[in-house]
């Protein structure tokens, strides 16, 4: 059985790369040859410039894996796991906690570290993941469904992590997802994965032109354009005889930014179309699929 | 050694924290109480003495400390197969090998710390049951054993104490075979079931052969009292040894990355 066929991407320094695809489209394979865990049968993977077969552990050393079902370990506390982790990675145990305590915290976890992982919920097991995948400062973070199972509050606490990491570091990352609002929130390029690359490019290029929304009003349109002025969605704005349509760079936050504004200035809001770009037809298109 | 260091800390901290483990340091209990108890019992016919390590004969003395070290090695060394069969297949069913085998290790020293760390940790407790064991004959029989030749108590001692390790070393590099090679923990205890019927079958045909060997006058050893002391202990020791290092090469051999993370 062919896992991956004619699969060929490039990924930038300090650049979200987002992989869709349903299950088993080749998300997990990609990811594990990239961390070295398996060999193509042909062609390469490289990381940084080095072929991961011949340059294993040298690569291994500079990468950061949250894999999509990741366990813990059933007796070790959070601080005991996490310098073990750091152990398999040549760290002290009190360099672990050094790099580790800011992360927990910001994450909500700093006053777990001696609680168990196994006692924990789903999603603070998925942030101590992030947070053991970074302890050793990866220059490639692979990230597989990170945000699966997660409640809206802590996939936007991870999120904002990471937008953080290849914003401010440079970490370059490759994110599997099938959830669209997190590939559309965080990758400004994608590929669309089923055994092969259906797709490759900007959001723009693979789903059509930029996102836009129209928003339908029994209130004024004066009243929808001031709200969007405050919230700085004035670039492209257009008044139109059935509304306002606005021009968004991330709709997944402004949509609901922009409805809870409204509201707040009482504007009577008819409707909120979505318009423009659609990467959910995208995906059916190239995929053949229904999206999560 | 940060590695094996960091790699024993997490099995030791698992081993002792999982009760389930209690069950297998109370059985070794047991079992030493109980072999203290027979040796204690049990005199050969015609001895003054009351028990085995009481005998006037310096051969049962010396052979009897030898095959209680034996067994107590043997029996201490079963505690070490779970944990050598969850070395690796374990850690696959409880979702962390991946991380693990994503770490910057190479392959052959990943193998051996993981192996090495649950053997110290197996072999740790059948040290405990000899140096147990040696600490009360010395007590109980210090004037048996002072019959012994000039020097020849120290060389026993020196003999036993390798026993646990080289007994662990055994099991351990099985239990590392099927462990690279199961894809599930039940599967693993189904693999090496089917291993030890195969090797009890084999050590109950070595012995039919022996007896037969026996009954034409071709085998030298018959009784206990016949038995030549240190060509028999070199024997075992040296066939354990064989038989670990085959069994920790042939793992190492069968380890693959793709292999276990499939």
């Amino acid at each position: 059985m062919v896992a991956l066929d004619d699969v060929s991407l490039t990924v930038e320094r300090g650049e979200v790369f987002g992989l869709l695809g349903p299950n088993g489209a080749g998300k997990t394979t990609t990811i594990r040859l990239l961390a070295g865990l398996l060999e193509p049968t042909q062609g390469a993977a490289r990381v940084l410039g080095r072929d991961v077969r011949t340059d294993a552990t040298w690569v291994r050393r500079r990468i950061g894996l949250v894999p999509g079902e990741a366990g813990h370990h059933r007796w070790l506390s959070l601080v005991e796991e996490l310098i073990y982790y750091g152990g398999l990675y040549g760290l002290e145990p009190q360099e672990c906690l050094r790099r580790s305590l800011p992360l927990l915290e910001r994450l909500g976890l700093g006053d777990r570290l001696d609680h168990r992982v196994s006692t924990f919920s789903k999603g603070m097991r998925r942030k101590a993941q992030l947070v053991r995948a970074l302890l050793h400062r990866p220059l490639v973070l692979l990230l597989d469904e990170p945000t699966s199972g997660l409640d809206p509050a802590v996939a936007e606490e991870v999120w904002g992590l990471l937008q953080e990491l290849c914003g401010d570091q440079g970490v370059s990352i490759v994110l599997c997802s099938h959830y669209l609002e997190e590939v559309e929130r965080l990758c400004p390029r994608i590929g669309m994965l089923r055994t092969r690359l259906h797709a490759v490019g900007t959001l723009a290029q693979v789903a059509g032109g930029p996102q836009t929304v129209l928003i339908r009003a029994a209130s004024p349109a004066s009243s929808v354009v001031e709200v969007a002025e405050r919230l700085g969605l004035d670039q492209g704005l257009e008044r139109r005889a059935d509304g306002v349509r606005l021009q968004l760079t991330c709709p997944a936050r402004e949509i609901p930014e922009l409805v809870r504004a409204l509201v707040a200035a009482e504007v009577d809001v008819l409707a909120v179309e979505p318009t423009g770009r659609d990467l959910r037809r995208a995906y059916r298109a190239h995929i053949g699929d229904e999206p999560s | 050694m940060r590695l094996f260091w960091t790699l024993l800390v997490k099995e030791a901290r698992s081993v002792v924290r999982d009760r389930q483990n209690l069950v297998g340091v109370a059985s070794l209990a047991v079992t030493l109480a109980f072999v203290l108890w027979t040796v204690e019992q049990t005199a050969p016919p015609g001895d003054s003495a009351t028990g085995l390590l009481g005998s006037d004969e310096v051969q049962t003395v010396r052979l009897v400390v030898l095959v209680i070290a034996q067994s107590l090695s043997a029996y201490a060394s079963f505690f070490a197969i779970p944990l050598a069969l969850a070395t690796f297949v374990g850690e696959k069913e409880s979702q962390t090998l991946e991380l693990l085998l994503a770490a910057p290790i190479p392959d052959a020293r990943l193998y051996v710390f993981k192996v090495l760390s649950i053997t110290i940790l197996g072999a740790g407790f059948g040290l405990l049951l000899l140096v147990a064991f040696l600490g009360w004959a010395g007590v109980a029989h210090g004037a048996a054993l002072a019959r012994l030749p000039s020097g020849e108590l120290a060389l026993l001692v020196l003999a036993a104490l390798p026993l646990p390790l080289l007994y662990t070393l055994v099991q351990v590099g099985l239990g590392a075979c099927v462990s690279v090679r199961a894809d599930s923990m039940k599967g693993a205890g189904q693999l090496l079931g089917g291993l030890y019927m195969l090797g009890f079958a084999g050590c109950g045909g070595v012995m039919i052969a022996l007896g037969k060997s026996r009954d034409q006058g071709l085998l030298l050893i018959d009784t206990v009292n016949e038995l030549s002391f240190w060509p028999y202990y070199l024997t075992t020791f040296v066939g354990s040894g064989v038989l670990a290092l085959l069994f920790l090469v042939v793992g190492g051999l069968l380890f693959r990355r793709e292999r276990l993370i499939r």
